[in-house]
């Protein structure tokens, strides 16, 4: 009876949510005062995938569901923003049958990293995907050990992992574990053998706290790494990126299954294989899973074609608070080798809390932005003086600076002159700030 | 003018470096010939004869192991500060200096003992932004905060708190400031966002600071971010 009157309050939440457009997570948080347990008491698919993390959750769960269904497989899965208890609830509340039975092959969820504990205290995961773990929100998240040991609290024996080796604090989680799936890139011709980045989060051992060593980093922390005390060091991998091409926009999988890219990112990349990697795992064939990601086009808005007065233009949303978010947009920038002006936009720095805290700035890497063909950096917002105030400190030669508080002034100021290639980088909280000024194509 | 960044490749949670950037180009636009050295955690060298040592925030399990290591350094560090040498140790780097540190599961390590403070860590993360008051200049300090620690037995804070959690409370006393030892629990680059502050640490460097000299953009983004919490704390936004 409780489960059919959780059900009955999260499915008349759910469409008055919907008529006055709130979000997805208040008729879970009801249904969860209604029938605390009633996600224990849900019968739940066969298959329960869970993907957590610090960057690349919502893409690969996009990713994920859509080879699922390609492939004949009926999926529930929580979209991004709801990724928290209640947000899951809603979902799962929404897809069941009204005795509290879920008929699809997949249950797939996006789980928030601090809060996952919460949901997989009344049900665990079958297969648990955990992509890596940055410097993330520090407002909410505090650092990557107090993440690491929230998420450590929904680990449990009877889930497999599947983990990113390349990542030495996700690599953590599989340590004294038999049956972890291990996923990473090769060494490849992107790769560096100095670090590069404003800090670095792997130069000690997550385990025994001494020196690390790498022979090579694909991107700040995330590479080949050893720890020169104990032993600690990333593992072989199951699945492999095994050649990697941006030039062309192609990788390859285990030396077999090419994979077209849409877009070039080393991110990209790593949501790929980690799509790759679960689908083999429940037995949809690889090339499968190759067809259907290659060229993938995300729908979640993440990057995105515009043009602005004579300028061509692409939209790479980065999250504030989140500096390796930003170093991977303005390496994208500089990787492309042409004529280009960056427009980084600090406006709100959430979205849904207030902060008005920018240390974050001094983490982000902009000396990406130091190379020739980037011709001019239009630092925008509220916070422009901040970043004023942090690129005056970088390689970036402060002439290239245009500092606007005023975004629709930048955006009419590139309106009128040049034609160069825009980058524009900035936050959900910002981002149609900046696209209202554009065409979207 | 010489600096020491203590385990900078440790204890360095949120930009803090940025505090040394700002201070080296302060000080050179005062005339003077700067030298900033590092000391890295599991390095040995002398570390006597500087006049500024800074250290900034670690996550809790680095604060332990920098605590080991500093140990090592009680002695000059104790000499340095009893001769009114300037320290300035941000986050949880200045409990490293108190009596001791109990953490959320109850072990307690000793600190180097130059005060006589206590700190306990517990489950419930302190995060967020701060707005105070310090006795030393006019204007605002503002800045951010992220610990899971109460100190207690300071009698001279550093900041006092409108915004923020202090050592042992929602708001009030942050931080300890004894002759020339600046701590604050104020996470990040907090010279960067306090030209206040910047000018005091200055100050206790040379003795005087030139109003002309100024970092550009600094003033502006300073007055940003506590335009914003002053609205915030008034209730307007």
């Amino acid at each position: 009876m409780r489960t059919f009157l959780a059900i009955l309050v999260c499915r008349i939440l759910t469409v008055i949510g919907k008529l006055v457009g709130k979000g997805t997570s208040l008729p879970g948080g009801y249904a969860l005062k209604v029938c605390p347990d009633i996600l224990r008491r849900l019968k739940k698919p066969p298959v329960i995938i869970a993907v957590t993390g610090s960057n690349g959750k919502t893409s690969t769960v996009e990713m994920i569901a859509a080879v699922l269904r390609a492939n004949g497989k009926t999926v529930a899965y929580n979209v991004e923003g709801s990724n928290q208890i209640e947000g899951v609830t809603t979902m799962m509340l929404n897809s069941c049958t009204w005795g509290g039975k879920m008929k699809q092959d997949v249950l797939l969820i996006e789980s928030d990293e601090r809060y996952t504990k919460f949901t997989f205290k009344w049900f665990h995961p079958t297969h648990y995907v955990i992509t890596n773990l940055y410097r993330d929100q520090l407002t909410r998240n505090a650092h990557p050990d107090w993440v690491f040991d929230a998420i450590k609290e929904s680990v449990f024996e009877d889930t497999k992992l599947l983990l990113n080796a390349d990542d030495p604090t996700v690599s953590l989680f599989g340590q004294g574990r038999q049956d972890v799936v291990w996923f990473g890139l090769d060494h490849n011709a992107y790769d560096s053998k100095e670090f590069s980045g404003a800090y670095h989060d792997g130069a000690f051992c997550p385990l025994c706290g001494k020196p690390m060593e790498y022979e090579y980093y694909h991107f700040n922390h995330v590479g080949q790494y050893a720890c020169t005390a104990c032993g600690f060091k990333r593992n072989p991998t199951d699945y492999s990126v095994t050649e990697v091409d941006l030039d062309q926009s192609r990788i390859v999988i285990n030396g077999k299954d090419e994979i077209r890219l849409a877009f070039k990112s080393i991110y990209n990349i790593y949501n790929i294989l980690a799509t790759y990697a679960i689908c083999d795992q429940i037995g949809i064939p690889t090339e499968k899973a190759a067809q259907v990601t290659s060229n993938y086009i995300l729908k979640n808005g993440r990057y995105i074609e515009f043009t602005l007065g004579q300028h061509p233009g692409t939209f790479l949303i980065s999250k504030h608070e989140n500096s390796v978010s930003y170093d991977m947009s303005f390496r994208y920038a500089a990787m492309q080798k042409e004529h280009c002006s960056v427009v980084v936009i600090v406006d709100a720095v959430s979205r849904k809390y207030f902060t008005s805290e920018t240390s974050w700035l001094w983490d982000i890497h902009f000396d990406w932005l130091k190379e020739n063909h980037v011709k001019q950096v239009y630092l925008c917002g509220k916070y422009c003086n901040d970043l004023a105030l942090r690129l005056s400190f970088s390689q970036v030669p402060t002439d290239k600076l245009r500092v606007f508080e005023d975004i629709d002034a930048a955006c009419e100021e590139l309106r009128a002159h040049g034609s160069e290639h825009l980058y524009a980088v900035t936050c959900f909280s910002d981002r149609m700030k900046f696209l209202s000024n554009v065409t979207v194509k | 003018m010489k600096i020491l960044h203590l385990f900078h490749d440790m204890m360095n949670l949120y930009g803090e470096y940025a505090n040394l950037l700002v201070l080296d180009r302060y000080l050179s636009e005062h005339g003077q010939q700067v030298q900033i050295d590092t000391l890295g955690v599991y390095e040995q060298k002398d570390i006597s004869g500087y006049d500024l040592y800074f250290m900034g925030a670690g996550t809790e399990r680095k604060q332990k192991l920098a605590l080991e290591e500093l140990k090592k350094y009680a002695a000059p560090l104790k000499d340095a500060y009893e001769n009114g040498k300037v320290f300035l140790f941000t986050g949880n780097s200045f409990e490293l200096l108190g009596k001791s540190l109990t953490d959320a599961a109850g072990r307690v390590y000793d600190g180097l003992g130059l005060f006589s403070f206590e700190t306990v860590e517990g489950n419930r993360r302190i995060v967020g932004d701060c707005l105070g008051s310090c006795a030393l200049f006019e204007e605002a300090v503002v800045g951010f905060m992220n610990k899971c620690s109460k100190t207690t037995g300071i009698s001279n804070p550093l900041f006092t708190l409108q915004m923020g959690f202090g050592n042992e409370a929602e708001k009030g006393p942050e931080g300890i400031c004894e002759k020339n030892f600046f701590g604050t629990h104020l996470t990040g680059p907090i010279l960067t966002k306090n030209p206040a502050m910047l000018r005091e640490i200055t100050k206790r460097l040379i003795g005087a600071v030139d109003p002309q000299i100024t970092i550009p953009y600094m003033q502006q983004a300073y007055e940003t971010t506590s335009r914003a919490l002053k609205n915030r704390l008034e209730g307007n936004s």
